[in-house]
């Protein structure tokens, strides 16, 4: 259980790890608790922005305004678009390594590379519903730029 | 003559949750008797439901309503956080629960009807 809380983001685990593990640590990992973790961190990511503030931010920040309060947004919305990004790749490779491969797909640079981002973009723009806008834009250049890169740069 | 249909509760606080719509909503149940911490909530919700909600969607869920102000976190008691519902909560709860109980008797009277 540690070794998975890892994957949750830091505004996460400053706030709930301690709590967590107290009442879960010693729970037996079964196969449905690790993919429920996982689950519950990829949501943490995507969600960051929206669960952390601004009420959990007006705790961190206080009662900081001006160049602080700007600083954090800013913040906020980098780790935001970050996480997008990083959830919808990492989905997309999980989901590439559970059924693509096994279903016959061939392992070329083109299919290693970019089907996981291709699928990771997929996922970002449609799946999450707590992402922003910003975070689907993003899912969806991904996409595209995954499936344009292939054909371009790499041989057939 | 038209017969007036109560329209759906779109505009619930709960209906942009997605998937953790029904554990929130569970929570919330769980916590109008008082407040418990994390492991309790879950034990109540297998007694109420009979499935247990996994550790990582209690946590998302309990974020969640942290987050919109329907519970608070006290504080801790040998490590562990008990959570408490918030007036909003309560007042969010009720409504729920209405709309749930329109939905229970309309189908309950039409299943009696057919």
């Amino acid at each position: 259980v540690r070794y998975l809380l890892r994957l949750y983001p830091a505004w996460w685990r400053t706030r709930y790890e301690e709590e967590f593990l107290t009442l879960f640590g010693s729970l037996p990992v079964t196969l449905l608790v690790a993919v429920d973790l996982l689950r519950g961190a990829l949501d943490a990511r995507l969600a960051d922005s929206s669960i952390a503030e601004p009420r959990f931010a007006e705790q961190s920040v206080g009662s900081q305004t001006g160049v602080a309060r700007y600083l954090h947004d800013r913040c906020g919305r980098e780790a935001s678009r970050r996480s997008a990004v990083l959830g919808g790749v990492l989905t997309g490779s999980i989901w590439f390594l559970a059924f693509a491969l096994p279903g016959g797909l061939p392992l070329t640079p083109s299919t290693v590379l970019f089907q996981p981002l291709a699928y990771g973009g997929m996922i970002t723009i449609g799946m999450w519903p707590g992402i922003t806008r910003r975070g689907r834009l993003l899912g969806f250049a991904i996409l595209v730029a995954s499936l344009l890169i292939p054909r371009v740069l790499l041989p057939r | 003559m038209a017969i007036h249909q109560p329209e759906p509760n779109l505009s619930s606080p709960l209906a942009e949750l997605g998937r953790f719509a029904e554990p929130v909503l569970l929570i919330l149940v769980s916590l109008s008797d008082g407040p418990k911490h994390g492991w309790a909530v879950m034990e109540d919700i297998e007694t109420l439901t009979g499935h247990r909600p996994g550790p990582g969607t209690l946590y998302g869920a309990l974020a969640r309503l942290e987050q919109r102000g329907l519970i608070e976190r006290l504080e801790a008691a040998d490590r562990r956080h008990p959570y408490r519902l918030t007036g909003e909560g309560a007042r969010v709860l009720r409504a729920e629960l209405a709309t749930l109980d329109r939905v229970v008797a309309t189908g309950l009277e039409r299943l009696a009807t057919a």
